[in-house]
């Protein structure tokens, strides 16, 4: 084959791909010597030419026309950031056929499981996993669409060792070729895991740590409130009525602390409880929840509007604190009120499905409201209205780990309708 | 008038055993009150052995009263020996506890105790639920005479 004709060109379609185009010429018959001599010259220069502009990095690929059309020899260039990016991955990645045949793999995949790489390519993919791994990502390969599919294993290095991985698959766009080939991309997740056990250790610790705020901060408290109080009782009448407001501020102080450990502790449970998921009747609870209140304090003038057939998906536990909580606070708020009212309901707001609890008590203003739901925020005086500041930051996040959010509406002095969704209704 | 029968307090604080002592004084709790500081010594004094070898071992205690945190042998540990010891397996058993997590509750219970207390903060509720101790261990003689 000789090449007679060479020019350097841009692609008419991919102006970033520089093409030389060349083309087979037969040698011409019956020419002299010396014509000769030069038309090989003249070649000779337009190869040298070439030569140049491939070492310069300035040509992608080459075209040969040929009796059988054209043929594109691709050089680097194009391909080659793709390919540097394939090779310098953190991850493995491989092509492969349906019987996971290796087609191709970097360099990341050959260190993931110690074999050389000419040594991976054209192998078979089951030889870096277990039986059972294997089997199940032969369906998976079967299956594979656009969207791809995950898969966790275990892969097996030649040296014996075993690296969790992720595997994570997509079938490749047809090439023309008969073959149906895959991508797949492979994470080392040993880090991921070392991550979770130090998560899981972490957790753990927070739990040991609220075992000795439940114990041994308690304990302390309980000691200072009934020695104080013992103190107050034996020295009754020899006591200045000063110093007896120091000891009953002592005691006040020591059992504020205790309902405060106590609703940090309530708090770290609703955070940490494991989520059962049932249908719960929250009309129930909410008239159970509602005539324990009346007992407790029967002479107050307060109507319950309870709407029947209310029901969500959710733990039926922290769905009932969350009742709990609203109504203590609707109760708390309309102290005040000759004739209160509760209401409990669901509307439709943007076409979603939400609760209320709505009371006509004080209220709040609004330009406060997004301290609402923070730990240890009052919005009102401790004289007028006690509290912990916790209640709401506690109801919070459980409608948070219901799937739903929760805010409020209110006007000062004309009540606060706080509206709640569970698992996107 | 005090009852020679002994109830057994387990605990470790002295806080504690002083606080339960002065409440048992105030409600006039009539049994005899003995303490000890830990797990092994209230199995000592339970089984007789130790610094408790020689102790009458028929004057079983009405009440156990066991705290849960504890050096030495803890009191879900204390606990499951009893419970596993034909002569202690029937023993009145009230966990007095400031905890408050669900899990310990129900450890023990699942490990044979009677009842679940947690210590409360104020002094008067505390010594009321002692006086209510002595209400149950008044019913529960009269169904074991029954």
């Amino acid at each position: 084959m000789k090449t007679t004709h060479h020019k350097k060109s841009r692609h008419p379609a991919s102006p970033l791909l520089r093409v030389v185009v060349a083309a087979k010429r037969e040698r011409s018959g019956g020419a002299g010597k010396p014509r000769e001599l030069a038309e090989l010259r003249v070649r000779l220069a337009e190869t040298e030419e070439t030569l140049r502009a491939i070492r310069a990095g300035e040509v992608d690929a080459v075209v040969i026309a040929g009796k059988q059309g054209p043929q594109v020899f691709t050089l680097e260039g194009a391909e080659q950031a793709y390919r540097m990016l394939i090779e310098c991955m953190n991850e493995g990645a491989l092509t492969l056929t349906v019987d996971k045949t290796i087609l191709y793999a970097n360099q990341c995949f050959a260190r993931m499981v110690k074999c050389p790489l000419e040594q991976v390519m054209g192998s078979s993919l089951s030889r870096f996993l277990s039986p059972e791994d294997g089997a199940t990502l032969r369906p998976l390969l079967k299956q594979a669409d656009q969207s791809g599919s995950k898969l966790q294993v275990l892969l097996h290095a030649s040296d014996g060792s075993r690296t969790p991985t992720q595997i994570s698959i997509r079938p490749l766009a047809s090439n023309g070729s008969s073959r149906e080939t895959f991508g797949m991309v492979l994470t080392d997740m040993t880090e991921v895991r070392r991550n979770e056990g130090m998560l899981r250790a972490s957790n753990k610790e927070l739990e040991s740590f609220c075992y000795s705020v439940a114990h041994d901060l308690r304990t302390p408290l309980r000691s200072i409130v009934s020695f104080s109080q013992l103190l107050e009782k034996t020295l009754q009448d020899g006591l200045a009525p000063e110093a007896k407001s120091y000891l009953q501020h002592t005691i006040d102080s020591a059992k504020q602390m205790t309902v405060l450990i106590d609703s940090l502790l309530n708090l770290s449970r609703v955070v940490r409880k494991e989520m059962k998921r049932e249908k719960v009747d929250l009309s129930s609870a909410a008239q159970a929840i509602a005539a324990e209140l009346k007992k407790h304090q029967p002479d107050r003038q307060i109507d319950f509007h309870i709407a029947s057939g209310l029901t969500a998906d959710g733990d039926l536990e922290l769905l009932k604190l969350v009742l709990r909580s609203l109504f203590d606070n609707a109760w708390k708020f309309t102290g005040r009120i000759p004739h209160a009212v509760i209401d409990f309901n669901k509307t439709l707001k943007d076409g979603r499905e939400v609760f209320f609890v709505r009371d006509n008590g004080v209220g709040f203003d609004m330009k406060v409201a997004d301290k609402l739901f923070s730990l240890f925020q009052r919005l009102h005086d401790e004289k007028d209205f006690p509290g912990t500041g916790m209640g709401l930051a506690t109801v919070q996040r459980i409608v948070q780990r219901n799937g739903g959010e929760i805010w409020a509406d209110s006007k000062m002095n004309r009540g606060t309708t706080f509206y709640f969704t569970l698992n996107g209704h | 008038m005090t009852i020679e029968t002994p109830v057994l307090l387990v605990e470790d604080n002295p806080a504690e055993v002083d606080l339960t002592l002065i409440a048992c004084k105030q409600i006039n709790f009539p049994y005899k009150v003995v303490v000890t500081r830990d797990g092994i010594e209230a199995l000592d004094y339970l089984m007789g052995t130790g610094k408790y070898a020689g102790r009458d071992k028929k004057n079983t205690p009405v009440l156990v009263l066991l705290d849960l945190k504890m050096p030495r042998l803890n009191g879900f540990e204390v606990l499951e020996r009893m419970r596993r010891d034909p002569l202690l397996k029937d023993i009145f058993v009230v966990i007095l506890t400031s905890s408050m997590e669900e899990k310990e509750r129900m450890r023990a219970m699942n490990l044979g105790a009677d009842l679940y207390l947690q210590k409360a903060v104020d002094f008067d509720e505390f010594s009321a639920a002692l006086r209510q101790l002595e209400r149950q261990i008044l019913l529960r003689s009269a169904d074991n005479l029954n």
